[in-house]
């Protein structure tokens, strides 16, 4: 799933955002404020990430 | 005389990661990820000898002329490996920074010290690996070698039907600008040995080129950046002051395909068209290769018992942000 970060993830710690997941490169897209793909996102940083999948509306009956 | 001898096949092979000042030896209590290497080279503390010229009327060489250069030295492993997420995803970490599924190359990837724009002698970086090889030191008691300050160069990944029951296999070149060093090293507090099992070319669900459906014979894709380091600091150690990346990463790669009607649809890209189309190869969801940008460079048909297509084929960015190429594994 795509995520963006929410803003509390912006202010975490080198030891506890993505650098300490192994992925620089996943921090700092996020720090740039871009999506970012994640096979199985770290427990750790669920509550700091939001989906950025596009939403499926449903149509409305007239 | 000495009577110990170095038995190859003992010899196992760890990379040590996390957050570290370059040019640090990963302690025995950070992660020590134990790979399914098959084959690997080794290396040790060594310098280039250079040679100044000759005297004329001297046909001989005097030992003032010889200079030995170790300020110049990389030193350079190639770990061939099973091909499993943990041998993926490390290499990956070490070549362009994501060590994270689904490992994602876009032109801003580096392998830069953490926040920084440079890859610089004691700067914190959490791309550099630590390369361990127990028992391959030549001394009696300093059993083991080790290699600081490691990153990638270049990575392949090769499936082929007729080669290894059709497991993959990974090669990563790693190197360093610092001596490899010999020493007993105590043994990393816990050993992560990688289990996994190996991608196989068998297990390909859909691979499509261009949205067309190619039955795969055998594929590699290789990812590669030039990598130097930056003189010296001392003539005790010789250590660089860091590296730097002097050209961009390359995605390359070579799909064989049985030769049918749906390489006949691909004409215009195999004609030339200088339009990039998508390349999938996918194993459910467990494995996939995502290059949205994929250019056919010279793609010929081979002879065979039936006749199979070769497609080199180059991977690019849609756009400054856009992803190169972009490996899910678990």
């Amino acid at each position: 799933m795509k995520y963006i970060a929410k803003e509390s993830y912006k202010k975490l710690s080198d030891d506890k955002n993505f650098y300490a997941f192994g992925s620089a490169a996943k921090h700092n897209r996020l720090m740039s404020g871009l999506a970012i793909e994640v096979t199985n996102v770290p427990k750790e940083l669920k509550s700091h990430l939001q989906s950025a999948e596009i939403k499926k509306v449903k149509k409305e009956d007239k | 005389m000495a009577t110990n001898f170095q038995p190859s096949n003992i010899i196992e092979v760890g990379i040590g990661s996390g957050s570290k000042a370059l040019g640090t030896l990963h302690a025995n209590s950070d992660t020590w990820d134990f790979l399914q290497v098959t084959d690997f080279n080794i290396e040790a503390a060594s310098a280039p000898l250079e040679i100044a010229p000759n005297k004329s009327g001297l046909l001989g060489q005097l030992a003032s002329q010889g200079h030995h250069r170790p300020d110049t030295q990389m030193y350079e492993v190639t770990l061939t490996m099973r091909g499993t997420a943990t041998a993926v995803l490390k290499s990956c970490l070490a070549l362009f920074g994501d060590g994270a599924s689904e490992a994602s190359l876009t032109p801003a990837s580096n392998t830069n010290d953490n926040s920084s724009t440079a890859m610089k002698h004691g700067g914190t970086n959490v791309n550099a690996v630590t390369l361990l090889f127990e028992n391959a030191g030549a001394d009696a008691t300093a059993l083991d070698v080790s290699m600081v300050g490691c990153f990638a160069t270049s990575m392949t990944m090769r499936q082929d039907v007729g080669t290894n029951g059709g497991e993959m296999v990974v090669e990563t070149t790693f190197v360093t600008g610092y001596r490899p060093v010999q020493s007993a090293y105590a043994a990393p507090n816990s050993k992560v040995l990688d289990t996994g099992a190996p991608k196989n070319i068998f297990g390909l669900t859909a691979n499509t080129l261009g949205g067309e459906t190619l039955i795969l014979n055998s594929w590699e894709i290789n990812i590669s950046r030039p990598l130097v380091r930056v003189h010296y600091q001392d003539t005790t150690d010789y250590h660089p002051y860091g590296y730097v990346q002097t050209g961009p990463y390359e995605v390359t790669g070579t799909l064989v395909a049985k030769r049918d009607d749906e390489i006949h649809d691909l004409d215009a890209g195999i004609a030339g068209d200088s339009t990039g189309i998508i390349l999938a190869l996918a194993q459910g969801s467990d494995f996939i290769i995502d290059c949205q940008k994929v250019m056919i460079d010279n793609s010929k048909p081979e002879m065979g018992d039936f006749m199979l297509q070769s497609i080199p084929f180059r991977a690019f960015a849609a756009s400054e942000t856009a992803e190169i190429i972009g490996i899910t594994i678990a």
